[in-house]
């Protein structure tokens, strides 16, 4: 076989390894769809999200490099709205025994957000080169992974989740922003 | 191979495990000399330790995003070939094993009289051979290269009874004047 045919056939195979490592990270995924049914009950939304997070986490595995590690952070950052809301949800009851139920639903929402955007912010910060498309990719997958949980809050609740995230990272994309202008 | 070209494939292979695909043609061509040479010296047949080394090379860059930058690459590769290699080697002694040893050597097809004549010599002495075999060495060597039968025996038991009457048909064989 020709070295440069052999090349390819490894370039192939390599590009096969990578997806099907890439794709080892789908228990996380599915772990957390199954904890969403549970917690509320199962419907299209979560189904739809778990499926979007799936695509988005393995794409950017597979990718490599930056959006590696977005797809790390963004997920854990992702969590600690998830696990708020879904903590929230299931201790429904000494909560909404204070009434306002929805309110607390939301404000939860809106802080699980802050806390993921400070996170993916702090960690840019670190980051040498590429950090735009590293606050980009994680992002989505923290946002995907944030909604997976607070989509029991209603469409508000997603919003003001967004909305948090957006607002504890506009400071870090406005530096990426300058650093590449300059 | 040198500490510095073992320093950049420990590099490159840390970038390539990272996902960077620039790295890809450095580790390829740092890689598939080694390789080789591992695959030369575990398997003495030239062709198979071209094959073995092809096949461990896609292995190896299969597994490229698994690869821990704490290890040692060339380590890792080395571990990856002799695998490869030593399956291989398996592989092509079970088949040797269960293939006809005798018979391959009969021409398949033969066209011109010359061939056939000698096929034909061959077939007789075959089957004159195979009639000097216990009735279970040929019993087991119709199921085994032939799939004419029922096996009843535990696969490993099985294989050990092909050995045997292999090693009886070839003893036999040479008694030929054959082999």
């Amino acid at each position: 076989m020709e070295s440069a045919d052999l090349a390819a056939r490894a370039r192939r195979a390599y590009e096969a390894g990578r997806l099907r490592w890439a794709l080892q990270i789908g228990w996380m995924v599915i772990v957390l769809v199954g904890l969403s049914s549970v917690a509320a009950s199962p419907s299209r939304v979560t189904i739809l999200l778990g499926v979007a997070l799936l695509a988005t986490v393995t794409a950017l595995r597979w990718r490599g490099q930056t959006f590696s590690l977005a797809a790390r952070v963004g997920l854990l950052a992702g969590l600690i709205p998830f696990t708020l809301l879904l903590g929230m949800k299931c201790g429904s009851s000494m909560c909404c025994a204070l009434g306002n139920c929805m309110a607390h639903c939301t404000l939860f929402c809106g802080l699980g957000g802050l806390a993921a955007g400070v996170l993916l912010a702090s960690r840019a910060r670190r980051l040498e080169a590429a950090g735009l498309p590293f606050l980009v990719a994680g992002s989505l997958v923290a946002a995907l992974t944030g909604l997976l949980g607070c989509f029991v809050g209603g469409l508000t609740g997603a919003v003001w989740m967004l909305a948090g995230e957006l607002a504890a990272t506009l400071p870090a994309y406005a530096s990426e922003l300058k650093r590449i202008s300059r | 191979m040198e500490r510095p070209q073992r320093n950049e494939l420990q590099r490159c292979l840390t970038r390539l495990a990272d996902g960077d695909r620039a790295a890809f043609r450095p580790v390829f061509d740092l890689v598939w000399p080694r390789v080789r040479e591992i695959a030369g010296r575990l398997i003495p047949h030239a062709a198979d330790a071209e094959d073995a080394a092809q096949g461990a090379l896609v292995k190896l860059f299969e597994r490229a995003s698994e690869f821990d930058p704490e290890r040692d690459a060339l380590a890792w590769i080395v571990g990856i070939v002799t695998w490869e290699c030593m399956t291989l080697r398996r592989k092509r002694t079970r088949r040797r094993e269960a293939g006809s040893v005798a018979l391959d050597a009969l021409p398949d097809g033969a066209i011109n009289p010359e061939e056939h004549a000698i096929s034909v010599e061959l077939e007789t002495v075959a089957v004159a051979t195979m009639g000097q075999l216990r009735p279970e060495d040929r019993e087991t060597l119709r199921i085994a290269l032939f799939g004419e039968g029922r096996r009843d025996l535990k696969p490993a038991t099985f294989r050990k009874r092909v050995e045997r009457a292999l090693g009886r048909l070839r003893a036999a064989w040479r008694d030929h004047g054959i082999g």
